[in-house]
Order: structure tokens, then C-alpha cells, then sequence
């Protein structure tokens, strides 16, 4: 919550005109310590920790605090949902559309497809609405165009509907069940 | 809780056992309000969302709360490839996938035209349909490809086109989808679009004008030569799309020729009255010369047509196929021009 609006004003020795870069390189980065449900420790920046608005509101509640317990976060997708903030950070400070696009694209082209489904209650539960968003993209792209039985292994769901109401229900729209990509 | 039988609990237990093992394998179910959530990024994909509501009930239940969506047609069934690759729905899916999004409160319905189909004129056809309880309001808007404009050549219109006979034929093909939704509307559903186009010179700027002002595009042209500030002239041309793309100053535009037509259906109590109405009556009744202002064609089903254009007739004639039930059917029609009204 320290931020740099007052820091201006302790440095005398300085003309006023580069006021922002100075001032940013000089203040120590704040570290923010977060844990993990299977109490694993997570050292992050401040700012990286503040594009989770849970952990942001949970410091405007109680800022005095240095630990965040995430009680619904296992240490694996947390660890992910990090290195994806910290690029982010990145791309706030220099703007870069096509390069963040890149970088989106990249991070979940190497995820597995339980890595991908995994991170999507974290960063639900951590609210980083971009992720989310990337995240749902990514694994509405991998059951795109697949079998009925590919998408109930993805996913780990179990077929409640009895046979003749599968075959009925394939039969009124069998032209979607048509040129099923491969699995 | 024992069970009796050994065999049946050893079966249950191999059953559970697998059942775990795939869990673990796997990871933790998604939460119901996070696999919603993937749903919306697949509105533009229906194939998916259908074999998506057959993973189990649960899942089916979720595909049903689709608000929003798009299908895509082609214009000679499925079968023949759009330029694009989508995939294609055949005509008569369409009942069967309103039976699945029975939630839908926004669907849009776009006509590929296959990538082998024979050019004949660009063309665009868009119809929108927006329903506010019992009354909906149809807009639609056909335009076609008749030829080009040039600060060189000036205008040069095909003489061959039939003006009539070809917005009879775009109109149908919208209209096909128009008459499966009018029957199979989802209760919610508060916006339709459906759209057709197929554009042979991507690159060329448009000129859109109406049939009315082809004359006054050929008394402009012969006297001056086509500017800039002649395209600008909205009495000269209803819009002009500009190809920002084009460096130089020279004008080399595509003619399109546009028809509007607009309806409102209303279902009014127990009169059963049906109000057919152009949008802006008004404004659109000051630009006729010939007609007295407050032109409105009173059509009772045990009146007389006396002087109805054709393409009025078969508007009523569909509506009282539609709602046959209806004796005292009336029609109250503002008309722009003739040839707008073939709905």
C-alpha cells in the first residue's frame, strides 16, 4: 500500500523533473510471502501479488500481515499462476499487444491438459480475470471438434445418460457428431 | 454399510478403485459454475456445445443456459466448403439445435457461400428480428453488386441486372431462416440476426445507393465527373465505404444497390390485431411526393386489396398462413417504396 506519491518529496538533492524512474529503481522491492494449502512458502514482488485482488483486498483489510494462507490452492497451479503474473507485470509496465498475445499463447500451449484445468480454480478463487479468461480459451480450443468420450476423460466425468438415450439424442443431431477431430 | 453378496462388493470396490484412479490420474472436477464458464468461450461453436451436452445430464443442463449464439449455414446445404473451412449446419438441424438452447436470448445466423459457387454480383443480406414480448421488429437490408464508379470512367452499371428478380431470390434465402425461427423460437430469445454475404472485390470501396438514385447517378455523371464531394452528398448516395487501403486519390468504387424493409409484428390482447409498420413512418412517409402523408393501406380480411402492390399481397397471405386463427387480421402498412417491401 506504500506507494510512490509521497517518496517524491524525501529526496531534495534532485531537479523535480524525473521524478518516476528514480524513485522506482530506489525503493526496495517489497516482498510478499504466500502459502500454499499443502504449506509450501512463496516469496513474490508486491506488485505480482497484487494482480491477485484476493490477496489485495485480504492487505487492505489487514496490511499489517505478511503471510497469506491460500487455503484452496495446491503449490503446482500456483506456482504457474505466478510465472504467468510476473509476465504480465511485464506488459503493464511496456505495452506490447502482439508480444503478450505471443507470450499467452505459449503458456498454454505447454501445459498439460491437467495443468490447464487445474490453474482455472485458482485463478477463479485468486480472481486474475485475464488468466481465467486465457485459461477457458485454452481448453475450449483442446475439446473443440472432439468425441463425446474424449471430453468425459478430459474433464473425468462419468456418462449418466442410458444408452438409448445417448443413441436417441446422437440420432436429432447427427450432424454434429459427424468428422470428430482425433484424440 | 456390508453388503450380502462377496462378488458384488468386490465389484463395486473394483469399480470405485478404477474410478479413483482415473480421478487421480486426472485432477478434481471443475466446479459447475467454472465449466459454464469455458462454455461461453465456445458460443461460435455449436458442434462442440452439442457433443458437450451429451457428456452427461449435468453437462446438458449447462449447455442449455447458453445465452448467445452463432450457427453457420451454407447457402447449398453443408456440404459444399466455405472459403473459410467453417463447419457448416444443414438446414434442417436448425428445429432440433433450438430444442438444446432453449435459453438463447441472442442468435446469429450467417450464410457461407461456397468458395466454388459461380460469382454472379457481390451481395449482402442482413435481417435483424428483435422481439419485446409479443411484438418483434424485422429489418432488412439487401444490396448488390451493379457495377463501378471511377473518377475516370465515371459510372458504369450492368445493364443485364434484374433489380427485382434478385432481391426476390436474396430475400428468400434469409427468409427460409426467418419462417424456422418465427416457428421455433426460443421463449427468450430477444435478438436474430441472419446474414448472408459474398463480397468478389474485397479491396474495392463501396458506393451504396437506392434504386431511386440510379438515375440521379447517371444525370451527376454525365455532367461532372464523379468527386468526392458528389459521394459525400447524401442526397446522391445512401453511404459510401471508403477502401482506406487506396493511397491515391483516384475513385474506383464499386455500385451497390441497397433495398430496406421493415416490419413490426404485434399480438395485441384479445384483438389479435397484427401491426405491419415501417420504422420511421414518418420521416420515411415526408419523402414520398405522390401519396397522401398519412398513407396507411387498411387491409381487413373481408375487405378489398384495391390497390395493393403484389409483394403486399403475399406479406399478408404469409402472415394469415401464419396465425390462421385470426378473422379479424389487420394490416397496417407504411410503405417507403415498392420495391422495399419484399420482405
Amino acid at each position: 500500500m506504500s506507494s510512490s506519491t509521497d517518496s517524491p518529496t524525501l529526496t531534495t538533492e534532485t531537479t523535480q523533473l524525473s521524478p518516476q524512474p528514480d524513485t522506482e529503481t530506489a525503493k526496495p522491492t517489497k516482498k510478499i510471502t504466500l502459502k500454499s494449502s499443502d504449506n509450501q512458502i512463496f516469496e513474490v514482488e508486491e506488485s505480482v501479488a497484487m494482480e491477485f485482488a484476493t490477496v489485495k483486498s485480504f492487505f487492505e483489510d489487514s496490511p499489517s500481515t505478511d503471510t497469506v494462507p491460500l487455503p484452496n490452492v495446491t503449490a503446482k497451479p500456483l506456482s504457474q499462476v505466478i510465472e504467468f503474473c510476473k509476465e504480465q507485470i511485464k506488459f503493464k509496465a511496456n505495452p506490447d499487444e502482439a508480444q503478450k498475445k505471443k507470450y499467452n499463447a505459449e503458456f498454454v500451449t505447454e501445459k498439460s491438459d491437467k495443468d490447464l484445468v487445474d490453474m482455472i480454480p485458482v485463478a477463479n478463487y485468486l480472481e486474475i480475470k485475464d488468466l481465467l479468461d486465457v485459461l477457458n480459451q485454452a481448453v475450449a480450443d483442446r475439446i473443440e471438434n472432439k468425441s463425446v468420450e474424449y471430453v468425459r476423460s478430459f474433464f473425468g466425468i462419468d456418462n449418466d445418460f442410458t444408452a438409448e438415450e445417448e443413441a436417441a439424442l446422437r440420432r436429432e443431431h447427427a450432424w454434429a457428431y459427424e468428422g470428430v477431430d482425433e484424440d | 454399510m456390508k453388503r450380502s453378496k462377496a462378488t458384488q462388493q468386490s465389484q463395486n470396490q473394483d469399480f470405485a478403485l478404477r474410478r479413483s484412479a482415473r480421478l487421480a490420474d486426472k485432477f478434481m472436477n471443475l466446479p459447475d459454475e467454472l465449466t459454464t464458464k469455458i462454455f461461453s468461450k465456445m458460443e461460435d461453436d455449436p458442434k462442440t456445445l452439442i457433443r458437450c451436452s451429451l457428456v452427461s445430464k449435468k453437462w446438458a443442463s449447462f449447455v442449455s443456459k447458453t445465452v448467445s449464439l452463432t450457427l453457420r449455414f451454407s447457402r447449398n446445404d453443408h456440404f459444399l466448403a466455405c472459403s473459410k473451412h467453417h463447419h457448416h449446419i444443414p438446414l434442417s438441424a436448425l428445429p432440433a439445435i433450438m430444442k438444446v438452447f432453449a435459453n438463447l436470448e441472442s442468435l446469429e445466423i450467417k450464410v457461407c457461400h461456397p468458395a466454388s459457387e459461380q460469382p454472379v454480383y457481390g451481395n449482402i443480406t442482413k435481417m435483424t428480428v428483435t422481439w419485446e414480448g409479443y411484438v418483434s421488429q424485422t429489418d432488412t437490408w439487401v444490396a448488390f453488386e451493379v457495377g463501378t464508379l471511377s473518377s475516370i470512367g465515371g459510372a458504369m452499371l450492368s445493364h443485364d441486372f434484374d433489380e427485382e428478380k434478385i432481391a426476390t431470390i436474396k430475400s428468400s434465402l434469409v427468409t427460409d431462416f426467418y419462417w424456422i425461427m418465427i416457428v421455433h423460437r426460443p421463449e427468450k430469445l430477444k435478438t436474430l440476426v441472419i446474414s448472408s454475404a459474398k463480397n468478389y472485390g474485397v479491396l474495392s470501396g463501396k458506393v451504396l445507393i437506392t434504386i431511386e438514385q440510379v438515375s440521379n447517378l447517371h444525370d451527376s455523371i454525365s455532367n461532372s465527373r464523379v468527386s468526392e464531394s458528389w459521394l459525400e452528398d447524401p442526397q446522391n448516395i445512401v453511404y459510401w465505404h471508403k477502401n482506406n487501403s487506396d493511397k491515391e486519390q483516384l475513385i474506383h468504387d464499386q455500385v451497390w444497390l441497397v433495398y430496406r424493409s421493415n416490419f413490426f409484428v404485434t399480438k395485441n390482447g384479445l384483438h389479435h390485431e397484427i401491426i405491419v409498420r415501417e420504422k420511421n413512418a414518418k420521416e420515411l412517409l415526408d419523402g414520398l411526393d405522390d401519396h397522401d402523408h398519412d398513407m396507411i393501406l387498411r387491409i381487413n380480411s373481408s375487405g378489398s386489396f384495391l390497390n395493393l402492390p403484389d409483394n403486399l399481397l403475399d406479406l399478408f397471405t404469409v402472415i394469415s398462413r401464419l396465425w390462421p386463427c385470426l378473422a379479424d387480421l389487420e394490416l397496417l402498412i407504411f410503405v417507403e417504396d415498392m420495391i422495399m417491401a419484399e420482405i
